[in-house]
């Protein structure tokens, strides 16, 4: 009952997703656009300690603009959480037999779903960029990408769930989310910037992400994986767990 | 007749927010089959009650048992026994109504294929079979309504809980949608019970619980709790009711109230259809209008409580 459950508040997602093609447009085109202005605009007039030679900056955003479409889509797929909660839909959910833990389980994979294809729609334009992933790396960028999705809805999840305005939700989104993006290595690498920014960029697990995600995007084919890929990997992997964790434990207790 | 399992009773039941006390000490028992009534005026506490017995908040104080089975204990069970009907529409409006109804059936882990059979036969008995592709945002408010019970009913619960079933509807529509409840009753045997905030509506409960301020004032069947207001009486339309009452008060035998536009008049010996006659004639001068009433809940809720129903503050 539990996965039937699940599956079709997954499905569910999905469907409104499709059926509201602004949020399409705007979960796609705008991570995008995003990358393509500043990456054209910035071009090669940084050269910061931690570029790699001869990349110039459309190159080194891409990792960080794949990032950002999990991160849009996770906070347009959590987001429905207040919408269904005010027009009532989730109290109808509530009172199914496994409604709490479905309605989690259906809302990480609906996100996750929705996060991994647009991400994986937008790793097809690397070869813009000067990547060349083989179907090694491709398999590896569907693991990471997978892992993070899960683990940016699940961080959506656990701040929409107590929440009743999507106002309030978007301030805590553009104090939280976007900062967390900005110190992952999305923007800038860790090498020239300030001390507490650099200490701050350890301790922020999207860094990993970022990392392992720049690391297999710049493998060419018959290239051994990045060394620290499975360091990476362990990190979002266990930061997602956490997330997860603390998900379930939010929506396991009633008022 | 043995009741010793109800189809839901509640036993000493509590609830607060914070530090502010929102229910105290509920009781009620709905015998299976039966329709009970929450009555409350707004800020009664009678949403608070529904939600704890629908298990989205969780009991504080007291007991509450559904079909035998502890709430507290056994939750998952009693949402398997339970249909509940919300007072906004909990349907997805960007979905189809058949894809509302199968992601219902998914929720409770019907069967695929029965599912199917289901909601072909649920659509038809609330009449919507020709909507099931439309999507819900297109429908009326009483067709959303129609399409929220054939939702609720395609698990088939033994007990259907409503909030405030009616809100937000035209007469119209309310009149139709208790027509299509009492049908339900009759063909299923469902025990019900709802909440509401119109007088009217209460009546034909088999019991009533009246709530004010997270208090219960009464309970007990309607015509036992009109019969122990006491006879009925006659109220007097007047431009001037103190001054027609002062007179009317000279005649002795009888009690007299002054209303905002009216003098209500109970005899204290006697019948009140005789009493409303010769008080037409007494007074024809003075009176706009006569009218033999019974005791009615709103009688009830201002002797219980010395407030008029009508003067009470905001929903908690």
């Amino acid at each position: 009952m539990f996965m039937q459950a699940s599956y079709s508040l997954a499905l569910r997602e999905v469907t409104r997703f499709l059926r509201q093609k602004n949020r399409v447009i705007g979960a796609m085109a705008t991570p995008v656009l995003f990358w393509f202005l500043l990456g054209s605009g910035v071009g090669r007039s940084l050269v910061a300690p931690g570029f790699r030679e001869r990349t110039d900056y459309l190159t080194y955003f891409f990792p960080g603009i794949v990032l950002l479409i999990i991160l849009f889509t996770a906070i347009f797929s959590t987001v429905s959480i207040i919408e269904d909660r005010r027009e009532g839909f989730l109290q109808g959910v509530l009172v199914a037999p496994d409604g709490r833990s479905a309605i989690l389980f259906g809302k990480l994979i609906g996100g996750t779903l929705l996060a991994v294809f647009q991400a994986i729609v937008v790793v097809l334009l690397a070869p813009y960029s000067d990547y060349h992933p083989d179907a090694r790396v491709l398999f590896y960028l569907l693991a990471i990408i997978a892992v993070l999705a899960v683990g940016l809805t699940a961080l959506g999840f656990l701040i929409a769930w107590p929440m009743d305005s999507t106002q309030g939700f978007h301030a805590l989104i553009n104090l939280f989310f976007v900062p967390l993006w900005f110190l992952s290595g999305a923007l800038f690498p860790p090498a020239g910037a300030a001390e507490w920014i650099r200490v701050l960029m350890r301790f922020n697990p999207l860094s990993y992400g970022h990392d392992a995600l720049a690391g297999l995007l710049a493998t060419r084919p018959g290239m051994p994986l990045p060394v620290d890929l499975s360091h990476d990997f362990s990190i979002v992997c266990a930061s997602t767990l956490l997330l997860v964790m603390a998900c379930a434990f939010q929506v396991s207790r009633r008022s | 007749m043995d009741h010793s399992v109800y189809a839901v009773e509640a036993q000493g039941v509590g609830y607060s927010y914070g530090r502010k006390r929102v229910l105290d000490n509920i009781d009620l028992k709905l015998e299976e089959g039966g329709m009970f009534c929450v009555l409350g005026p707004n800020g009664s506490g009678k949403t608070t009650l529904f939600k704890i017995i629908s298990t989205i908040f969780a009991l504080q104080d007291g007991e509450i048992s559904v079909g035998g089975r502890s709430l507290r204990q056994f939750p998952t069970p009693v949402r398997k026994k339970i249909g509940v009907l919300f007072q906004n529409p909990a349907v997805d409006m960007k979905l189809t109504v058949r894809e509302n109804l199968r992601h219902h059936g998914n929720l409770y882990g019907l069967d695929p294929h029965d599912l199917e059979t289901r909601i072909n036969k649920n659509l038809e008995a609330l009449g919507v079979e020709n909507r099931g592709g439309e999507m819900v945002e297109s429908l009326s408010g009483g067709l959303r309504r129609r399409v929220e019970i054939a939702k609720v009913l395609l698990t088939r619960p033994s007990i259907l809980l409503m909030d405030e079933p009616t809100t937000g509807l035209d007469p119209a529509i309310r009149s139709e949608l208790w027509s299509i409840i009492s049908g339900i009753r009759n063909t299923r045997k469902l025990s019900v019970l709802f909440t509401t905030h119109l007088l009217e509506e209460a009546e034909p409960a088999d019991e009533i619980l009246l709530l004010d301020q997270g208090h219960s004032v009464a309970s007990g069947k309607v015509s036992e709790l009109r019969s122990s207001l006491g006879k009925e009486y006659v109220r007097l339309g007047s431009y001037s009711p103190k001054k027609l009452a002062a007179r009317i008060r000279k005649e002795g035998e009888i009690e007299v109230t002054v209303e905002p536009a009216s003098v209500k008049v109970v005899p204290t010996r006697g019948q009140a259809a005789p009493l409303a006659i010769r008080l037409w004639r007494e007074y024809s001068h003075e009176v706009t209008s006569v009218t033999l009433c019974r005791p009615t809940l709103e009688d009830l809720f201002l002797q219980k409580t010395g407030r008029l129903w009508s003067s009470t503050p905001g929903e908690i």
